[in-house]
C-alpha cells in the first residue's frame, strides 16, 4: 500500500532504491561538501549533504531519536536548499535533496509561517481564492498596506516578500485559451502573478508558431511535496495528468517556464511507486513536460538590449544537471560566444530558496555568496531558469550589486 | 568521558556558545570520516580562527581532555575517530589562502584550505602546487600533511611532505611553535607528515609552488599482462624519463570503469597505463619518442597519445572515474591502500588477485605504477557483518602481503585505526617504541587524538628484529658499555667535519660497505660510513646518477651534518642506532611511505643528537642529475623544540 508519509521507493539516477538502501549509499566520502551552499557558508558537518544524509541515517537505524534532537535535526535541515549540487558530484550520484525531503516528513516540520503556508496551500485547493488574495494583497501593496499588514503577528514573512517584489509590481498580463491547442503553458506561480513579464514572454514564445492552451492558477503538486503532505501532492498530479489526458489525448507538450517545476513533473512517476496505472501516466506526462528554453529563437529578440557579459545560474530544486540546464546553457553559449561567461562548477549560485524553504537570514548569506559570484566575474546580466531565482537574485543584487540584472531566460525574447 | 561543566563553561567563553556543541546529533555528525570506523566524541568545538587554537588547546590540556584535529574528514583510515572521547576540532572554517608569493614560489595557508581551492587559486597565474591526492575536490592540505598524502604526480614531484616548507603548530599543552626547513637541525616539518594530530596542531602551512608545465603530453597504453606494463615503467626509469603521472589498472577495473564512463578504453586488454610527460617542448618530444620505443619493446597493444586539453581530459575520464564507477554498485567501497618496491608489483598484485579471488567479495585494482603504490577497491555493504568482516580481513591480509614483498601498508592514507593492528607485522619493536616515544615527547599526556598510529601492546606483537650485522653490534655493545658507565659520549660520522677530541666517540668508520645498487627500483643502500669518493665511484660502475656532491666525509656525514638538505627528500629509507640501544628500521626502496613517523626526516640533520644513522637508502637517477652543492658545517645551535627530542632519546649522556 502507499505510504501517504513518505515515498516507499526514490527513483535515483542509478535506478529505483528504498530510502534506507539510497541513503547507505552514502560512503562518506566527502564529494559533496565543498559544492553545497550550506557549507561554503559555514563549513561545518551539520551543513554538508554528507551530514544530512548520516544524520538520516542514524534515524532510520534508530541511533538518532527525532524526539530528542529535533530542534537541531531542523537546524540542519533548514540549511539544505535541495538544490542538488551535492548529487551532481557524488560519485554514488546520491539524492541528497530528496533524502532531506523524507527527514523533513518525518519529523513533519512545517517550515513555513503558517499563514504564508495556509495561503499557498490555498492554490491546490481553492485556485480561485487563491488568485483573489494575491491580488487584492498586490493590490493593498500598491496602496500601501502592507507597510501596516507586515507587522501583525504571523504576517512577518510580508517584510521579505515585500523587499522580493519589483518596487512596482506589474499588472497581470492576460493570456487567452486557443482553441485545437498544440502546446500547454503552465506559468509558474512566480510568472503568473509577481513576475507577469516572464509569463508574457514565455507565451508570446509559444504562441508565435502554435496554439497555446494556458492552464493558469494550476497547482502542480510542487508545494505539496516540499512542504505539505505527499497524498495531496498526489492528488495534484492526479489532476494535472486527468487535465493532460483530456487535452489533445495526453500527447502535447507541457511548457513550464520555471526550471523547479521541470525537475518536479519530470521525478513525478516516483510519486506513483505502487500503482502502476499512475506512475505509467506520470511517465507520459514526465516525458511531455518541456522547458521554456527549448523554444527560444535562433536570433531572440530582446538580445541585443541584453548587457554583456551574461553569466547563467543554472541553479533549480533537485537537480543541477537535468538535459534543460545543459540545453540553456548550450543555447547561451552560442548566443554570446565570447561574452558568455561560465559559472565555475563550485561557484555558489543563487539558491532556490523560497519565501522559507530556508531560513531567511540564511538565504540571505547564500544569496551573497551568488552576488560574489557576479562580482567576481563582472558579468552585467544574470540570466536565471526560474522566477523564484529572479526574484531572489534580483533582490540581493539591488542591494549589493546593483550594476548587473537579472533575467530570466525566456525574456531573452523580449 | 563527559565533559565537565567547568570545562563547558569556559570553552563556550572562549569560541561562544553556539561554538561548543555536546549535543547528540553533533556528536553523532562528527563521529565518522570516510573508513569503516566511528566513534562518538564528548563535544565538538567549531573553530572560526587559528588564534584559538593554542588557548582551546591550553583549556584542553589544564581538563586533560583528549582531542582529534579534524577538517575535511576524508581519510580512509579512521584518522579521525575520536577513540578515547574528548573534543573534536573542527577546523574546516580556517579555510583562507593568505599569502601566494610566485616570486619566491610559496603559498601560505591555513590548514582547513581545500586542496582542489588552492590550485584554482594558483592556475591563473601559472603556478600549481604539486601533491595531488585523488579527493583533492574535498580533501584540506591541513589533512594532506597530517596523512602524508602525495598521489599521481608523485614520483617525479614527491609528497605533501616534500612541498611544505614550514609550518606553524600548536602542541598539545598549548605551546605554539613554527618549524620551518630554514631552522638548522632535524626536519621537524617532516616529522609533522603523516603524523595524524597525534603530535598537535597544524594552524597555518607555507607550501611550496612550482611554475605550471608549458607543455603536457598524455598516453594511454596498453599491454598483455601486467607484469609487462611494470617492466616498461621500470625500462622508462631506467633511461632517465620520469612521467609526472604512471597510473594503471587491471582488467576487472578496466571494463568497469568502460562500462560506466565510456571513454573508449580497450576493454580486453590485461593491463592499462596512462602516462603523462611534463616539461619543455623540446624535453617532452625527445621523453615521448623514448616512451614510444620503450612500450612498443613490451609489446605495447594499444597507443594513444593526446596533446590537446580536450583530447587529454578524454584520456583522463576513465580514471578519473574509476572511484564513481565503484562506488555505484554498493554502498560501501574500502580503497586500500598499500606500497612495494616497483619490481615487486608483479609478484604483489598477483597475490593480491589471488586474496581476492578467494573471497566473496567485488573488487578492483587500480595502482600509481611508478612508485609501487596499489589501491584495491573492495565492494560491501556495511550493514552486512559478514561481507564487512570479509572486507576488513582482504585488506588485512593485502597489507600483509605488501609488508611480506618488502613493502609499507600505507603509501598515502595513513594509519589511522584501521591499519593500526597490522603496523606490528611490518615495524619491529625498537622501531615502534621510537614511534611511541616521539609521541610521548610531544604529548606527554596522550591527548593530541590518541590511540592512533602505534599498536596496543606492540611489544608482544611486533615484528621480530633481524640480526644485527657484527660492525653494528660492536658499536652497540660498546654504547651500551658507555651507557652502563654513565660515560658522555659523542655520536659522529669519519669526524671529518666534526673534529672532536672527545675521548668516547661512536663513529661510522666501520660501517663502510655499499649493501645494494638496484637498477630496477632505481635505489642505492648503502650504510653511512661510505665516503662520498668511494659511493661516487660505485655509482659511476653501476652508470647511475645522484645529486651527492664530490666531496670529503661519509654518506651519513652529509645527511646527518645538515649541510645538504635537498638530499633529505631522496632518501627512502634509515637505519639508526639509538642511545639507549635499541636499533630502528625504517623504509627502504619505497617511493611512499605514510606508515608511522617519517623517522628519516627525524635523523636528518640532526648531527648525531638523535642516535646513529647507520644505513641509508637513497633514489638514483639514470640520467646526470645536477650536483647541489653543500652548506659549510657548522654545529647547529639546538632549538627548544629540538632539546626535546635529545633529552628524549639521548638520556643526556649524548
Amino acid at each position: 500500500m502507499k505510504n501517504n508519509q513518505h515515498l516507499d521507493t526514490l527513483h535515483t539516477p542509478l535506478g529505483k532504491r528504498g530510502l534506507y538502501d539510497s541513503v547507505c549509499f552514502c560512503n562518506r566520502c566527502g564529494m559533496c561538501a565543498p559544492l553545497c551552499p550550506a557549507y561554503q557558508n559555514a563549513p561545518q558537518e551539520s551543513n554538508s549533504p554528507r551530514g544530512r544524509n548520516q544524520a538520516l541515517r542514524g534515524v532510520l537505524e534508530g541511533k538518532l531519536k527525532p524526539r530528542q534532537v529535533r530542534a537541531e535535526l531542523l537546524e540542519l535541515l533548514t540549511s539544505c536548499t535541495l538544490c542538488g549540487r551535492c548529487q551532481a558530484v557524488c560519485p554514488g550520484q546520491i539524492p541528497t535533496a530528496q533524502h532531506v525531503l523524507e527527514l523533513r516528513r518525518t519529523l513533519q516540520a512545517r517550515l513555513l509561517p503558517t499563514l504564508l503556508f495556509k495561503l499557498l496551500r490555498l492554490r491546490g485547493t481553492a485556485p480561485r481564492l487563491f488568485s483573489y488574495l494575491v491580488h487584492t494583497g498586490l493590490w493593498m501593496r500598491r496602496l500601501q498596506g502592507w507597510s501596516v499588514l507586515m507587522y501583525l503577528p504571523g504576517f512577518a514573512w510580508l517584510k521579505h516578500l515585500n523587499k522580493l517584489l519589483p518596487a512596482r509590481t506589474p499588472r497581470p498580463f492576460k493570456m487567452s485559451n486557443q482553441t485545437r491547442p498544440t502546446f500547454i503553458y503552465l506559468p509558474s506561480l512566480e510568472a503568473q502573478f509577481f513576475l507577469p513579464d516572464i509569463a508574457q514572454s514565455a507565451y508570446q514564445l509559444l504562441t508565435k508558431k502554435h496554439r497555446v492552451a494556458v492552464w493558469e492558477n494550476t497547482a502542480c503538486g510542487l508545494f505539496e511535496f516540499v512542504y505539505g503532505d505527499l497524498s495531496r501532492a498526489r492528488r495534484q498530479l492526479r489532476a494535472l495528468i486527468t487535465r493532460h489526458q483530456k487535452t489533445g489525448k495526453a500527447k502535447l507538450p507541457l511548457v513550464t517556464d520555471s526550471i523547479d517545476v521541470y525537475h518536479f513533473l519530470t521525478q513525478a512517476p516516483q510519486l506513483f511507486e505502487g500503482y502502476p496505472t499512475w506512475q505509467q501516466k506520470a511517465q507520459n506526462l514526465a516525458a511531455c513536460t518541456r522547458y521554456i528554453a527549448d523554444y527560444l529563437p535562433k536570433k531572440p529578440a530582446a538580445l541585443k538590449t541584453i548587457s554583456n557579459p551574461v553569466l547563467l545560474m543554472t541553479s533549480a530544486l533537485f537537480n543541477n544537471q537535468s538535459s534543460a540546464q545543459e540545453k540553456s546553457a548550450q543555447i547561451l553559449r552560442s548566443l554570446f560566444k565570447k561574452n558568455f561567461v561560465e559559472c565555475g562548477y563550485k561557484e555558489p549560485q543563487v539558491v532556490p530558496a523560497g519565501y522559507g524553504f530556508i531560513k531567511g537570514s540564511r538565504a540571505n548569506a547564500y544569496n551573497l555568496q551568488a552576488v560574489r559570484t557576479v562580482a567576481r566575474q563582472q558579468v552585467q546580466t544574470v540570466v536565471v531558469l526560474s522566477g523564484l531565482a529572479a526574484l531572489e537574485l534580483g533582490l540581493s543584487l539591488r542591494q549589493f550589486y546593483p550594476t548587473a540584472r537579472v533575467c530570466h531566460i525566456a525574456k531573452l525574447n523580449g | 568521558m563527559k565533559l565537565s561543566p567547568h570545562a563547558i563553561k569556559e570553552l563556550s567563553s572562549l569560541l561562544g556558545a553556539d561554538h561548543v556543541r555536546t549535543d547528540a546529533l553533533s556528536l553523532s555528525l562528527y563521529s565518522y570520516d570516510c573508513s569503516l570506523s566511528a566513534t562518538r566524541p564528548d563535544g565538538v568545538l567549531l573553530l572560526d580562527k587559528a588564534a584559538q587554537v593554542a588557548p582551546v588547546l591550553r583549556l584542553l590540556h589544564h581538563y586533560k581532555i583528549p582531542f582529534v584535529p579534524r577538517a575535511g574528514a576524508t581519510n580512509h583510515a579512521g584518522s579521525c575517530c575520536a577513540l578515547k572521547g574528548g573534543v573534536i576540532l573542527n577546523l574546516t572554517a580556517l579555510n583562507n589562502i593568505l599569502e601566494i608569493n610566485t616570486q619566491a614560489g610559496f603559498a601560505v595557508v591555513e590548514p582547513g584550505v581545500i586542496t582542489a581551492d588552492l590550485q584554482a587559486a594558483l592556475a591563473p597565474l601559472g603556478y600549481f602546487y604539486a601533491p595531488d591526492p585523488a579527493s583533492a575536490q574535498a580533501c584540506t592540505i591541513g589533512g594532506n600533511l597530517a596523512q602524508n598524502a602525495s598521489g599521481a604526480r608523485c614520483l617525479k614531484y614527491g609528497g605533501t611532505l616534500d612541498h611544505v616548507l614550514s609550518a606553524q603548530v600548536v602542541l598539545p599543552d598549548g605551546t605554539q611553535t613554527t618549524l620551518s626547513r630554514q631552522t638548522p637541525g632535524p626536519d621537524f616539518v617532516g616529522l609533522f607528515a603523516g603524523s595524524e594530530g597525534t603530535l598537535g596542531v597544524i594552524t597555518q602551512l607555507t607550501v611550496q609552488i612550482l611554475p605550471l608545465a608549458t607543455h603536457i603530453q598524455t598516453f594511454l597504453v596498453t599491454f598483455p599482462s601486467l607484469s609487462e606494463s611494470i617492466q616498461a615503467v621500470s625500462a622508462l626509469v631506467a633511461r632517465g624519463v620520469i612521467p609526472r603521472c604512471i597510473e594503471a589498472m587491471d582488467k576487472t577495473t578496466l571494463q568497469a570503469v568502460e562500462g560506466f564512463a565510456h571513454a573508449g578504453y580497450p576493454t580486453q586488454a590485461e593491463a592499462l597505463l596512462i602516462l603523462e610527460l611534463d616539461g619543455t617542448p623540446a624535453q617532452t618530444k625527445k621523453d615521448a619518442a623514448v616512451l614510444t620505443q620503450v612500450c612498443l619493446q613490451f609489446h605495447a597493444q594499444h597507443f594513444t597519445s593526446a596533446k590537446t586539453d580536450e583530447e587529454r581530459a578524454q584520456l583522463w575520464r576513465g580514471r578519473r572515474s574509476a572511484y564513481a564507477a565503484m562506488a555505484r554498485l554498493s554502498p560501501n567501497v574500502m580503497v586500500g591502500d598499500g606500497t612495494v618496491p616497483r619490481d615487486q608489483l608483479p609478484t604483489a598484485l598477483a597475490r593480491v588477485q589471488k586474496i581476492l579471488k578467494d573471497y566473496p567479495l567485488q573488487a578492483s585494482l587500480l595502482f600509481h605504477a611508478g612508485d609501487g603504490n596499489f589501491h584495491p577497491h573492495i565492494l560491501f555493504d556495511q550493514r552486512n557483518k559478514l561481507q564487512t568482516r570479509s572486507a576488513a580481513h582482504v585488506l588485512h591480509e593485502i597489507l600483509k602481503t605488501c609488508v611480506s614483498c618488502g613493502g609499507t601498508i600505507s603509501g598515502e592514507h595513513g594509519i589511522g585505526v584501521e591499519k593500526r593492528a597490522v603496523m606490528a607485522t611490518q615495524y619491529e619493536e625498537d622501531t615502534l617504541s621510537l614511534f611511541q616515544k616521539i609521541k610521548r615527547t610531544l604529548d606527554p599526556q596522550n591527548l593530541s587524538n590518541p590511540l592512533k598510529i602505534v599498536p596496543q601492546n606492540f611489544k608482544e606483537k611486533a615484528k621480530p628484529a633481524l640480526a644485527l650485522p657484527p660492525e653494528i653490534s660492536a658499536l652497540q655493545t660498546q654504547l651500551l658499555a658507555w651507557q652502563q658507565a654513565k660515560t658522555p659520549f659523542i655520536i659522529a660520522g669519519s669526524n671529518t667535519h666534526l673534529k672532536t677530541k672527545h675521548p668516547a666517540v661512536l663513529c661510522t668508520q666501520t660501517l663502510n660497505q655499499i649493501i645494494e645498487i638496484d637498477t630496477a627500483n632505481y635505489t642505492v643502500t648503502a650504510q653511512a660510513g661510505v665516503t662520498l669518493s668511494a659511493l661516487h665511484t660505485a655509482l659511476k660502475k653501476a652508470g647511475v646518477y645522484t645529486i651527492l656532491p664530490e666531496d670529503k666525509g661519509t654518506l651519513g656525514g652529509l645527511f646527518c651534518g645538515g649541510t645538504l638538505p635537498p638530499f633529505y627528500s631522496h632518501v627512502l629509507g634509515v637505519e639508526a642506532l639509538l642511545p639507549d640501544g635499541s636499533y630502528v628500521r625504517y623504509g627502504g626502496k619505497l617511493m611512499k611511505n605514510a606508515a608511522g613517523y617519517p623517522l628519516t626526516r627525524l635523523f636528518a640533520g640532526s648531527q648525531g643528537t638523535l642516535g646513529l644513522v647507520t644505513q641509508l637508502t637513497f633514489k638514483v637517477f639514470a640520467r646526470k642529475q645536477p650536483t647541489v652543492k653543500p652548506h659549510p658545517f657548522h654545529k647547529a645551535e639546538i632549538t627548544d623544540f629540538w632539546a626535546l627530542f635529545t633529552r628524549a632519546l639521548g638520556g643526556g649522556l649524548v
